[in-house]
């Protein structure tokens, strides 16, 4: 099977936790539905309304696998944001921005239907819209890594990527790591409403996993030397 | 505008408050890990906007709080597409609360990240009297605080993307405005905490049409040289800045780049090979064209 890697990094990131109200605290990596974003900007996919989430379609057939290339290290940031409901005169509302500081991923997709041209952008740094991290003003910026063959391998083994949480999953933590457990959406129809959601592991530190027991595939790519698990 | 293009802009502060933080009693913004202070986005897109605001542009976010609704009723907006005749929604993008409407808001073909110091900062508390009493009786004046930043150079990195300039209308004219109101609007920041606010580079990289790429991330290709501790640095003429890395990824890329255009302090002391250099010779010594911005 073929993957195409790549890193996308920046100064800051936020991938806003879809279940917060007013405050904005991001989840420690890119959901699926903000890498299909962050594809969609470089290849240039628009939808017709902002309420449209058509681009996922686009999508449905790749898979994904995310590696941590930094250690998560977060930074809040109050905003003032102009009040706009009781309009009254100067009144501004805080809102606190929980941001990520230096994120940077590796991201590992498999073939779908834009394969070729998405590694065509990719490997001459052609981004059709301005690719960003989670929210506009985290500008992202990213660098071709290749297109490798990965081979399935079977547990137990270090994992290099998050990984998803299915039953039976076993992990094995070591002295030093530290385990976030994060649930998000892993897709949405047409008008947004997501369909799928999913849990995972990720080491905090950005050091490999040991997995002892998966119920799905794992692969390896040997130039890397990185064993990958889908997100999806 | 029909070009991709990347916009630097450094500017330093001197004894002030660049962006006070409103849940922290109005602490300048730190990363505790690196001391550098941060400017948020908006920040810097109100002084644009104030700038524009000050010329008479039609602006949709014009820092008084006011429901939406009378906003649109005073602009005269009555579908999204009203909106477009405000030119910080053609740069910026914008939400345009409709009500019942749900597809209502605009991604800008500009936008800027949160600007850092590029390097570390010192923060001085203060305490004054304040000027007045707190009740007509009182013989005691009460007290005021305040945090100020002795001296930090604050870099902001922007791209302005032109597919999505074609969705919102923006113009090369529009961006030529962005940039003029970033340094005049810079140096019009004339409130008390934002006082010897002083614009210092302004660089927009503009690519050959049709050409999809941008280096990216050009901020991170400056760095600082000084004699004194950065912590310690109370001048513009105690830095320099060291451009080396900035002018090899331009090199590398000049096949793609149309023009640089650019506008400077005579204060700002720029380093290529340690040695000080005009940016603007140096790029014209590379083959790229230079423009003055007036």
């Amino acid at each position: 099977m073929k993957v195409l890697v790549f890193d996308v990094f920046g100064k800051y990131a936020l991938f806003r936790r879809s279940y917060t109200t007013t405050s904005s605290t991001s989840y420690s990596f890119p959901p699926r539905t903000a890498i299909c974003g962050l594809l969609g900007a470089i290849l240039g996919i628009q939808n017709d309304t902002t309420e449209s989430s058509e681009h996922l379609r686009t999508f449905d057939d790749a898979h994904f696998a995310v590696k941590l290339l930094n250690p998560i290290k977060k930074i809040n940031i109050a905003t003032n944001y102009v009040e706009t409901k009781s309009g009254q005169k100067h009144a501004r509302i805080q809102i606190v921005l929980e941001l990520i500081k230096n994120p940077a991923y590796r991201i590992y997709v498999s073939e779908f239907g834009k394969y070729e041209e998405l590694q065509y952008c990719l490997k001459n740094k052609i981004s059709v819209f301005t690719p960003y991290l989670g929210q506009a003003q985290m500008i992202a910026n990213f660098s071709y890594v290749g297109s490798f063959d990965a081979e399935p391998v079977s547990t137990p083994l270090e994992v290099h990527t998050v990984i998803k949480v299915l039953d039976g999953t076993k992990i094995f933590p070591q002295k030093g790591q530290l385990f976030i457990k994060e649930r998000m959406t892993l897709n949405m129809d047409n008008e947004r409403t997501p369909t799928a959601f999913a849990s995972y592991w990720v080491e905090k530190n950005a050091t490999p996993i040991k997995l002892v027991h998966y119920v799905e595939q794992v692969y390896r790519i040997k130039e890397l030397g990185e064993n990958i698990c889908w997100i999806d | 505008m029909n070009n991709r293009s990347e916009i630097l802009f450094l500017y330093d502060v001197k004894w002030a408050n660049p962006n006070g933080d409103p849940l922290d009693e109005n602490k300048p913004r730190i990363d505790e890990e690196t001391e550098r202070c941060i400017v948020t986005d908006v920040r810097l897109k109100r002084t644009i906007r104030d700038e524009w605001l000050s010329w008479g542009e039609t602006i949709w976010v014009s820092g008084e709080a006011v429901s939406p609704d009378k906003r649109r009723e005073e602009l005269k907006i009555e579908k999204k597409e009203d909106a477009l005749k405000c030119l910080d929604v053609r740069l910026f993008g914008a939400v345009i609360p409709i009500s019942k409407q749900a597809d209502t808001s605009y991604t800008g073909p500009v936008q800027f990240r949160p600007g850092t110091s590029l390097h570390a900062v010192k923060v001085v508390f203060q305490q004054g009297t304040a000027a007045f009493t707190s009740q007509d009786q009182a013989q005691q004046r009460s007290f005021r605080e305040e945090y100020l930043i002795p001296y930090a150079l604050i870099a902001f990195y922007g791209v302005a993307n032109e597919t999505a300039a074609k969705i919102t209308n923006a113009t090369e004219e529009d961006l030529q405005k962005l940039l003029k109101a970033i340094w005049d609007g810079t140096k019009n920041l004339i409130t008390r905490s934002k006082m010897e606010h002083n614009p210092r580079l302004l660089m927009r990289v503009v690519y050959k049409e049709n050409v999809k790429y941008h280096i990216g991330e050009l901020d991170s290709y400056l760095e600082i040289q000084s004699s004194v501790d950065e912590k310690s640095i109370r001048d513009i003429s105690e830095i320099q800045l060291k451009i080396d890395k900035l002018l090899e990824k331009l090199d590398q890329s000049k096949d793609l780049i149309k023009r640089v255009e650019l506008k400077q302090s005579d204060r700002l002391t720029v380093l290529k090979n340690n040695a000080p250099v005009k940016i603007n010779e140096v790029l014209e010594r590379m083959n790229i064209e230079v423009v003055n911005l007036p």
